[in-house]
């Protein structure tokens, strides 16, 4: 093909782009198709037994006096066994239309200590190793990038301001806040550059930043610095870059450690995850249907109430799904009941799967990744013998 | 590069045209005991925050129905938020002005061991307070002293729930028809964040114990620190393989011998000890380091001052040299250093230029002033301080800073060398002499890695 021949082509697919609104310019970006996947990391513990109610066990009114109480307060009936926290109702129609689901009882392999701190390590790590040293190698989602045909740095996307582990490794990738400004004169930015030259994170970090303020992220970054929540902001700022070249994006919600009133301390924190949800689905338009979002957190809470009206660290907890791409519209998970004798530890909500094997089946269904690269370089130590279907 | 500056930039608040540096690791640790200059600069007690928040506690309660107290509740709510913009900048006017800022270094490091956070003035102030009280009161000695002046805090009684976790089968929760009992998280976090550390020194079932030992510990209405022996749960408990408590009726001391003995468990020395090492000299730090920092805890019992000799002083302190990162608040004071801005100008800037010059910029990079999301505290590991969106606000605020020195900025060369040292600005000086402005040329020293390096 000559030049002026592919020129003409190349013009002529971006009028006619804009002019059938359904095909965006980006499109023609070399981003590895069209499937999209978010990760939210609900960072210090959500309590999924409050989240999602398992009002329908018979033990549950056992544990827990003031929250959870289920339909009788409110809570939303998903199943007839589980019903959804209050704050959660405007994702009702998500649960209707088959584009929201859960996943109880899960957790990471990490076990007994209960730090947030490692958890959340081993969380983003994707590893099964529990003597973690200090500081990860690299996280779960930076290894799925190098599968990837046709990557580039903005294929995958960090969100906010403060480090994405889950991300972070040897694969190039982006990394922004919706309120991040870099406006830089071209000579400084040489001179930062030879500054940086000897310094690789410095080095690094800097050639992302310029390549970013350069890369028209234009509308999509000014709109959500007029948004005042944050988590709206995040979700805003993630959906436009999902709608340009980003395909992998991740970003973080905090507020879940609720020791001590829980009823006021989950409130925020679930209104806050419901705003990301629904702003994912309205800002990505007809991309939604091309996209998982997963929402884990480090691990489960007690089952128990604690003496404060809230609770303590645990073990198995809850997934949260959404998406057009989603499978939604039910509660997965071998239910392992609140018994006594069905505890973990005699506390904690016993984990009956592994989170690892959730986001493994989207990697690999989203992406076309096979199963034994899930399991010997994204999640290495998880085995995936039955996976769960959760993807249309 | 000679001792002093050296001892400025790793241990200290940076280099500044106003101060020489300490000479030998000795003069870095006699700098300890010397006055840093606070007295011009306010702070408050924990007391009188305290009597200040009691008085507020009155207006608010009966300012329904009586203007005196309403009036009473608007005037100490004002002298509140006051406080709590005066206070931060004090904070940052003594560390820009301390001759050598060591005590201010290690007052980040143990404000961030025993993190706390809140929202609203009262809190805001309080924790303030805690800094002074208990940080900078006992940072100097026995480990000891330091974990229970800080467990003991009303600050930190509050953040981790401990103020309302009461012992299921005290008197307290007997009297009161309603389910009482247990809240674990102060005790999770004073084994795992701020004596053992995570690891195999403790269980599940001494977090539980511990919560049992530690009820009656609490915040009274006033936000006073009370100790309320009726909602302590009964009898002994068994932590880390030794009985505590059990007396009749319960005594605070009781509670106070586990704080001894945590004190100086090895794990505890090892654990504060590679800490130190981690924020003041390398992310990955030396065993060797550690290990000869853990041996004087052992062995003086916890003694801090005499840990952070062995640190000032180790060879492997001034081999690591460069190799941590600034962190955001320390970047900021470095930098104000750096210009010799004065303390009294950070104390009466316009509230908007605070906001500009510091508040902003802070979020920006990472540290908001608030303080940690989380009870781990600020991080240590580079990668957590240098994401592209945070090396930007870096760089913004650098090349923003030399503005508040507008007319009176040094030429290009002073400055890199008072700011750098004479051989990192060697490195710095003929890349940025190409800057398009003095300003500029400033802001580009600033932002430089061996700037934003110790």
């Amino acid at each position: 093909m000559d030049r002026r021949r592919f020129l003409n082509i190349a013009l002529g697919g971006a009028c006619s782009a804009a002019a059938m609104p359904a095909i965006t310019p980006m499109s023609f970006a070399s981003a590895p198709g069209e499937r999209r996947f978010v990760a939210i990391v609900l960072r210090g513990a959500m309590d999924g037994l409050d989240a999602v109610q398992p009002y329908g066990d018979p033990f549950l009114a056992g544990l827990r006096r003031t929250i959870s109480v289920g339909p009788q307060k409110g809570a939303l009936d998903l199943d007839g066994f589980f019903a959804l926290h209050p704050a959660l109702a405007p994702l009702m129609p998500m649960w209707a239309a088959g584009e929201l689901g859960f996943a109880q009882a899960v957790s990471t392999p990490y076990r007994d200590k209960r730090s947030h701190f490692d958890g959340q390590e081993i969380l983003e790590a994707g590893t099964g190793d529990q003597s973690m040293p200090y500081g990860v190698a690299s996280g779960w989602l930076n290894r799925l990038l190098p599968m990837l045909p046709g990557a580039t740095m903005q294929t995958a996307f960090a969100v906010g301001i403060e480090n994405m582990a889950i991300l972070n490794g040897d694969a190039d990738h982006a990394s922004w806040a919706p309120e991040a400004r870099f406006d830089v004169t071209p000579q400084a930015q040489d001179l930062l550059r030879q500054l940086y030259d000897n310094d690789p994170p410095f080095e690094s970090a800097a050639e992302t930043a310029i390549a970013l303020s350069t890369a028209n992220l234009g509308e999509g970054a000014m709109k959500v610095s007029e948004q005042k929540q944050i988590a709206t902001a995040l979700a805003s700022f993630t959906a436009a870059r999902l709608n340009a070249e980003t395909r992998i994006a991740a970003f973080s919600l905090n507020g879940w450690d609720t020791h001590h009133n829980q009823i006021g301390g989950i409130q925020r924190a679930l209104v806050q995850l419901s705003d990301a949800l629904i702003v994912l689905k309205r800002d990505l338009g007809r991309n939604w249907d091309n996209t998982v979002v997963m929402a884990m957190t480090e691990f489960g809470r007690t089952a128990r109430e604690n003496g404060t009206q809230g609770t303590d660290h645990g073990t198995g907890g809850l997934m949260v799904m959404a998406g057009g791409a989603v499978k939604g519209g039910r509660v997965y998970g071998d239910w392992p009941g609140l018994d006594e004798g069905d505890l973990y530890a005699g506390r904690d909500l016993m984990p009956t799967a592994d989170v690892r094997a959730y986001a493994g089946v989207a990697l690999s269904g989203l992406f076309g990744v096979p199963v034994s690269k899930v399991e010997s370089t994204i999640f290495p130590g998880l085995i995936m013998p039955d996976p769960p279907h959760i993807l249309l | 590069m000679n001792y002093a500056d050296f001892a400025l930039i790793r241990f200290g608040s940076g280099l500044s045209p106003s101060h020489d540096g300490p000479a030998t690791p000795e003069a870095l640790i006699d700098s300890l005991g010397q006055g840093d200059g606070s007295q011009q600069f306010p702070v408050m007690s924990t007391d009188e925050v305290t009597a200040l928040y009691a008085a507020y506690m009155r207006g608010r309660r009966g300012r329904k129905n009586d203007p005196a107290l309403e009036a009473e509740y608007q005037k100490q709510r004002e002298r509140m938020i006051q406080a709590s913009w005066l206070l931060r900048r004090s904070r940052l006017a003594r560390a820009v002005m301390a001759p050598v800022g060591f005590a201010d270094r290690l007052a980040q490091f143990w404000s961030s061991h025993f993190s706390i956070r809140g929202f609203g003035a009262h809190k805001i102030i309080l924790r303030e307070a805690f800094q002074e009280d208990v940080i900078r009161a006992h940072q100097l000695g026995r480990f000891a002293d330091l974990l229970r002046a800080a467990t003991l805090h009303p600050a930190m009684l509050d953040y981790l729930d401990q103020s309302s976790s009461i012992g299921p089968g005290s008197p307290f929760a007997s009297r009161r028809g309603k389910k009482l009992g247990l809240n674990e998280n102060h005790a999770r976090e004073l084994l795992e964040l701020h004596t053992l550390g995570i690891g195999d020194a403790y269980s599940q079932a001494d977090i539980r114990q511990l919560a049992e030992l530690m009820t009656g510990l609490m915040v009274d209405q006033d936000g006073a620190f009370k100790y309320a022996p009726q909602r302590t749960e009964p009898g002994a408990e068994t932590v880390l393989g030794k009985e505590y408590g059990g007396a009749e009726p319960p005594r605070l001391d009781e509670i106070s011998a586990f704080f001894d003995d945590v004190a100086v468990h090895p794990a505890t020395a090892h654990f504060i000890s590679r800490k130190l090492a981690r924020h003041f000299c390398a992310d990955t730090p030396p065993p060797e380091l550690v290990e000869a920092m853990a041996t004087r805890f052992r062995d003086t019992g916890g003694d801090l001052t005499a840990v952070y000799e062995v640190m000032v002083g180790h060879r492997l302190a001034r081999e690591s040299f460069g190799q941590k990162v600034r962190q955001p608040w320390d970047l900021i004071v470095a930098g104000f250093r750096s210009l010799d801005v004065e303390g009294r100008t950070l104390v009466d800037m316009k509230l908007s230029s605070l906001r500009r010059m510091v508040m902003k910029p802070l979020a920006a990079m990472g540290q908001p002033i608030i303080g940690a999301p989380q009870p781990e505290g600020w991080p240590e590991e580079e990668e957590a301080w240098l994401t592209p969106q945070q090396l930007a606000a870096r760089i913004d605020w650098a090349l923003d800073v030399p503005s508040m020195k507008a007319k009176d900025l040094p030429p290009v060369t002073a400055f890199a060398r008072t700011a750098l040292g004479e051989d990192r600005a060697a490195e710095v000086e003929p890349i940025v002499r190409r800057a398009e402005s003095l300003p500029e040329a400033i802001g580009l020293v600033i932002a430089s890695p061996q700037f934003n390096r110790r």
